[in-house]
């Protein structure tokens, strides 16, 4: 299988940009990922309770949205020389990107009330700390997919297309450690 | 990458994203099942294969960088199936 861009195709500063970003979101989220995993072992008794109010269902569903905005994605980015088709990929992207922000607001509605309980607090601070940051990447993200759509450039789409695929695997490695496991 | 081929592998993905979803889904506030929860993380290292080796096109060109990104998510997954498996041991 070819790729989509190789290290030739692009630019040295480009190529330097990405990696940038790429390992920038690896690092933050590991960081991230671990605190909650040490907090986890330090209260298991708190988390598991406060896991009691999460809505995996709602979470399975967003996974799935998450998946076919990635998949429109790469369709996007391998669609080169067909502008027409290459916006409609980008759009159904942004507009993903978009449900799964709007599900997740629905999900922290019903979460919502049990914050207050003293003894989840330490679990829903970090909770809310890592999903609202990874939230805000995929506003962010998909808003630049929306701009995208509208000025299509072969190096910002794979760009894009990278660093959204980036935020998935870290939606996908969030989702069982935080609400499964 | 080929369309056909890139829809044919995301149509894979897909459905392991399907049918994963929905097996979580099932074990609503009660734990869930290594075997469920090991199909979820196999979607996870087929998705990352599939990205770092095809869309990134590391494949064969920069193997320390390729691996040092499948490593990432590799080890939060296996900390995920390593938390469920010793709930399920202890």
């Amino acid at each position: 299988m070819a790729a989509i861009s190789t290290s030739e195709e692009r630019d040295e500063g480009g190529d330097l940009l990405l990696w940038v970003l790429v390992w920038g979101e690896l690092a933050a989220f590991g960081i991230l990922l671990t605190g909650y995993v040490v907090m986890s072992m330090l209260h298991p008794e708190s988390f598991e309770l406060a896991k009691l109010h999460l809505a995996p269902r709602l979470a399975g569903f967003n996974t799935v949205v998450l998946l076919a905005s990635s998949w429109q994605a790469a369709l996007a980015a391998s669609s080169h020389g067909k502008p027409r088709r290459q916006r409609l990929f980008l759009l159904g992207t942004a507009l993903l990107g978009l449900l799964f922000v709007i599900l997740k607001f629905a999900e922290y509605s019903t979460e919502w009330a049990a914050t207050g309980d003293a003894n989840l607090q330490v679990f829903f601070e970090l909770y809310f700390l890592i999903t609202g940051f990874h939230l805000a990447h995929v506003a962010f993200v998909g808003l630049l997919f929306l701009w995208a759509a509208i000025r299509p450039e072969r190096s910002t789409i794979v760009t894009l297309t990278t660093v959204w695929h980036v935020i998935d695997i870290v939606w996908l490695v969030m989702f069982p450690l935080i609400y499964l496991s | 990458m080929e369309s056909s081929k890139l829809f044919g592998s995301a149509n894979w993905v897909m459905m392991l994203g399907i049918v994963g979803a929905l097996i979580a889904a099932q074990w609503k506030h009660e734990v869930i099942p290594v075997l469920a929860l090991a199909v979820i993380l196999a979607l996870t290292i087929a998705k990352i294969r599939l990205i770092v080796l095809d869309f990134m096109g590391l494949r064969g060109m920069r193997p320390n960088l390729a691996r040092a990104l499948m490593i990432w998510p590799a080890f939060f997954s296996a900390l995920s199936l390593g938390k469920v498996v010793l709930a399920a041991v202890l």
